[in-house]
């Protein structure tokens, strides 16, 4: 994660709904934990969670979120979760969809078609259709294609679209059409190693070498810019060298070019065209709200307080992007607010973010900072007891709360708090030596 | 395993037959009992029943003991033939057991294991076989485990372990081997590669082999796993690849822990840096020069070469070098001629996947899958990665048709390593077996679907298409294990091929092919020139009637093991003349003539 975005956003990332009884505390810790990206807490959480409450569907359905995240997701598990969870609710397609993904994943392409035929119609059904054709049943391209081009007319996306037809007329020997969706799908994404790879097969079987070389170039240098394989992504002076060499190549005005290069500057001190780069992405309306988080993290990193809540505003403000991502770009504007000293902006924003986002542990770490600032202790420690409630694992919450609790002398406290910390940490360990705990 | 809304057809219709197998062979002795003992006895050295060497001797025994113990050989018999290979180790002499020296300090050395192979050492004729063998980690208790690597003479189909006399006791962690006359004396010598200096034994024809690595400029300090020897520039002697994994030290052993569980399990192979492999020119007079960097390989940390094989891939008279890299490009060396290489991996379509992803490469099979005369490449590879088929179209041009040929989804849950094409029912299609078995033990804590310890499988040539037939196979196929190296050879001489499977911290399994078959085979031996006796590297394309099939002499090959020299035809039905092209490894071309059928031939090559 980019260093800045992480200072700024550091506990953004809590998609949070319902909130009041113990049950769905439970369950909010389990999404809290997947929202932050620990798998690993949600995958606990919702286990302790299901030893108690074995007829809960909806954690049944969260386990199987839990292990299909994270760097050690287990797919199987997964499946033996979701299939649970379908026996209270047998008619969730959408569900029965994830299995045959989680399937298709394991390579257990027989199963992953049975249940794909059991979910029925639907774009992501159609998708997994195709995939499961190119992959387990090359004889049936033909009508994966058939499928591809239907899936098109119902709006799917035009990039899956002609990544997909490229393979497939490429599996059915027709190179020239194979060769223009393979096209299509590099303009429409210059990130799409598979259908740039694709081109460059197709082109040097079709006797352009040249054509095919530079392809395989531009293939290489995208892998090692997005890390394919065991190669870490590059990063820095070289990684800015190859992307300018890139976006000449292929589409220079392209926005995953202009956010690479973007973050690279920013991370060589390249402040100078980093700026100008962040100035013009502003208005780009083809940024997703990932994207635009991202830029915010960079703004923030070069001291650019008002680009930055411009593309926090930009994400908060957009109806359509997810919950998640509005209480992202919340927090970060609070912070940005508060790093700017704005505090009636930054009490503000915390106290929107505790109205909409009611469990986010976030906002009510920062409420409680407000309010341990202003001297109000009592409400700061409940404040930071709810934040800590929410999310266990947060170091710097529970120190927030260990420096209330020690200001009041409640030396037992402290330790009790200091020694319920779910996870060893260097923080912790300095606490403990610095008050003798 | 996982559970479906209901069990396919297909995999419903497997089920059933291995049931029936199954009961077939429960029920065979007792089918047979009626059956008249003399005419059995007289019978059994002519009809195609397989019974093991060792029974056979029994039937030698006079009187009512014989009568009595083939009474007892037929109803172990009869169940056996079901199955089409048999662990015949044990009962020929092969005790072997594989120690990787593991201390719980998760030394990533030990994820490899070591390999093993067919060599005719004494050239007489039969195959003898060699196994590699781990050793003591540091924190390990030695004086329980000193592992040695053992040298097993076939003497009248027993094995009899000689490596102390031999001089082949190898005590170093061992990996693999590779094999060839590297000092032009007409004797078997072979290479063995180590986490630490190799070892080249020097064949001295006595039964006695000299270790001459060091002497030799081959021996290094890396992590070798697999290797191959051949005439790369063209020179007549043989010249020597050692793929080099990567930058493991026991002294900067990493600390990896699986958080959810809270246990230390091994690293990646992301978490170590890559060593560039070595090309060893052999210089004559039993010396090699390392001159990978001038002659073209590739340098780097990206660099974690795991398999090698060299065979002419564009059939233009020389040797070209592939080599299967853990998750980054393959290498595809092509050979000017004089031992200078480009590589055209990338450019070819065999360095990487159809979706243009590096996958773990292991191990690398190559051979004629697709009938027309040139060499094809399928590659081994990690859990949830396809193994990959690699079908040479001619023109330095390679496409990967996996999904085409079938072998993508019966591979996804399997690490596999060891991989062999061999035709194994004598029909004239290639057939592939593959050696399978993950690394990380406690695996299926972490994905419940994967297995550390997994089934080999074998998977038949149906007409283009590889089916899984593992279960007909027999035990050695279905029964989970962690199997590493992957070796094919005739070694019992009967025509049809057998295979040696080397097992992490296991017995080696030597695989006796049992698979019932009134096909005709035919096995070469090539004589090539002094420089290069066993000519390694030479091809052959052999046409019969609509048949064209071709095979290679190739040294190394698999993962860290070393196949029969010998090249092996199934024939099918085929009982007319036999046509033979033989490509040497200097270039030139001989054509023969064959007559005779179900034996092993001898083809020396000609002088000019």
């Amino acid at each position: 994660m980019n260093k800045s975005l992480a200072n700024l956003l550091i506990f953004g990332a809590l998609l949070v709904v319902g909130c009041g009884t113990s049950r769905d505390l439970a369950l909010l810790r389990v999404e809290n934990a997947l929202a932050e990206g620990r798998a690993d807490r949600a995958r606990v959480h919702v286990a302790e969670y299901l030893e108690r409450h074995p007829n809960d569907a909806e954690a049944w359905r969260l386990g199987g979120e839990a292990w299909m995240s994270g760097n050690l997701r287990s797919p199987s598990r997964a499946v033996e979760h979701w299939q649970q969870y379908l026996t209270f609710e047998p008619d969730d397609q959408e569900l029965t969809t994830r299995v045959a993904e989680a399937l298709f994943v394991l390579g257990d392409f027989e199963d992953a078609a049975t249940w794909v035929a059991r979910a029925g119609e639907g774009a992501r059904a159609d998708l997994l259709r195709v995939r499961l054709a190119l992959d387990a049943d090359p004889e049936r391209a033909r009508e994966a294609l058939e499928r591809v081009m239907e899936a098109e007319a119902d709006g799917m996306d035009r990039r899956e679209v002609d990544a997909l037809a490229a393979r497939l007329y490429a599996q059915l020997d027709q190179a020239d059409r194979a060769l223009d969706h393979a096209r299509q799908a590099i303009e429409a994404d210059p990130f799409d190693l598979q259908s740039t790879y694709l081109a460059a097969r197709l082109e040097r079987r079709g006797g352009n070498l040249e054509t095919a070389t530079e392809l395989l170039e531009t293939h290489q240098m995208l892998s090692r810019l997005v890390g394919a394989g065991s190669t870490a992504a590059l990063i820095g002076a070289e990684a800015v060298e190859q992307i300018r060499e890139l976006a000449q190549r292929v589409n220079a005005d392209a926005v995953a070019f202009r956010l690479t290069l973007v973050r690279n500057l920013a991370e060589l001190g390249e402040r100078g065209e980093a700026e100008e780069l962040l100035t013009g992405l502003v208005e780009d309306s083809e940024l997703t709200a990932a994207q635009r988080l991202e830029l915010a993290g960079i703004a923030d990193r070069l001291d650019h307080f008002d680009l930055a809540g411009a593309f926090l505003d930009s994400v908060f403000m957009d109806a359509s992007t997810t919950q998640g991502n509005q209480s992202e770009a919340l927090v970060g504007l609070a912070v940005l607010a508060h790093r700017e000293g704005e505090q009636a902006a930054y009490r503000d924003r915390v106290d929107q973010g505790l109205v909409r986002f009611p469990t986010s542990a976030r906002f009510h770490h920062l409420d409680g900072r407000i309010r341990l600032a202003d001297g109000e202790r009592d409400a700061a420690s409940r404040s930071l007891q709810r934040a800590l409630e929410l999310a266990p694992w947060n170091v710097d919450c529970r120190l927030d709360l260990a420096n209330v609790y020690l200001a009041d002398g409640r030396l037992d406290e402290v330790e009790a708090l200091i020694d319920a910390a779910p996870e060893e940490s260097a923080e912790i360990d300095a606490y403990r030596r610095r008050h003798g705990f | 395993m996982v559970s479906s809304p209901e069990v396919s057809p297909a995999r419903r219709l497997r089920r059933e037959h291995a049931r029936h197998l199954s009961a077939c062979s429960f029920f065979a002795p007792s089918t047979y009992l009626g059956v008249r003992l003399r005419s059995l006895i007289t019978a059994l050295p002519r009809s195609n029943v397989r019974v093991p060497t060792s029974l056979r001797r029994l039937v030698r025994l006079p009187g009512f003991g014989r009568l009595a113990l083939v009474v007892l050989m037929v109803g172990l018999a009869i169940p056996i033939e079901a199955q089409w290979f048999h662990d015949v180790s044990k009962e020929v002499g092969i005790d072997f057991e594989h120690d990787d020296g593991r201390s719980g300090e998760k030394y990533y050395v030990e994820t490899t294991a070591s390999g093993g192979g067919f060599l005719d050492i004494d050239n007489d004729g039969d195959l003898d076989l060699y196994l590699v063998n781990g050793a003591p980690t540091p924190g390990s208790n030695e004086a329980v485990s000193r592992p040695k690597n053992v040298l097993y003479r076939n003497q009248d189909g027993r094995f009899v372990e000689i490596a102390e006399q031999a001089g082949v006791a190898d005590m170093a962690y061992g990996m693999g081997l590779c094999s060839g006359d590297v000092d032009a004396d007409g004797k078997l010598d072979f290479l063995v590669t180590n986490h630490g200096p190799d070892r080249l034994y020097r064949n001295l024809g006595d039964g006695r082999f000299e270790e001459i690595a060091a002497q030799a400029g081959v021996a290094g300090n890396a992590w070798s796993l697999s290797c191959a020897l051949g005439d790369v520039d063209g020179d007549g002697d043989l010249d020597l690849y050692v793929t080099h994994y990567l930058d493991f030290r026991y002294e900067t052993n990493p600390r990896c822990i699986d958080k959810t569980r809270n246990q230390r399990i091994y690293c990646q192979p992301e978490d170590f840096a890559g060593v560039s492999d070595a090309l060893f020119i052999n210089q004559g007079a039993g010396t090699f020069r390392e001159e990978g960097e001038t002659r073209g390989l590739a340098q780097g940390l990206t660099e974690k070469g795991m398999g090698v094989v060299m065979s002419d891939l564009d059939l233009d008279g020389d040797l070209d070098i592939y080599v299967a890299n853990d998750g980054a490009l393959n290498r595809l060396y092509v050979n000017d001629g004089k031992g200078h290489f480009e590589d055209q991996a990338l450019l070819s379509g065999a360095g990487l996947n159809a979706l243009g992803h590096a996958e773990a490469g292991m191990g690398i099979a190559i051979g004629d899958v697709s009938g027309d005369l040139r060499p094809d490449l399928v590659i081994s590879h990690f859990a949830l990665e396809t193994n990959t088929y690699y079908r040479n179209l001619g023109g330095l041009q390679f496409e990967d048709e996996t999904s085409r040929i079938g072998i993508g989804p019966p591979s996804y849950k399997y690490v596999g390593w060891g991989i062999v094409l061999f035709d194994f029912d004598n029909d004239g299609d290639l057939d592939l077996a593959l050696a399978n078995g993950h690394m990380q033990e406690g695996v299926e804590e972490m994905e419940p679907g994967l297995r550390y310890r997994q089934p080999n499988q074998l998977l038949e040539n149906r007409d283009g298409r590889f089916v899984d037939v593992s279960e007909q196979a027999g035990p050695a196929f279905t029964e989970p294990q962690v199997s590493r190296g992957l070796a094919v050879g005739d070694w019992n001489n009967d025509g049809r091929l057998d295979l040696l499977v080397t097992n992490t911290n296991a017995p080696a399994q030597l695989l006796e092919n049992r698979r019932e078959t009134d096909r005709h085979w035919l096995g070469l031996e090539l004589e090539g020139p002094p420089a290069n006796p066993f000519s390694v590297g030479a091809r052959v394309d052999l046409r019969a009637g609509s048949k064209r099939l071709q095979r290679v002499v190739t040294s190394g090959g698999s993962f860290m093991s070393q196949s029969d020299l010998r090249l092996h035809f199934g024939l099918g039905a085929l009982s007319g003349l036999v046509e033979v092209e033989i490509h040497w490894p200097d270039g030139t071309k001989q054509k023969e003539t064959i007559t005779e059928l179900d034996r092993y031939q001898r083809i020396a090559k000609r002088k000019p």
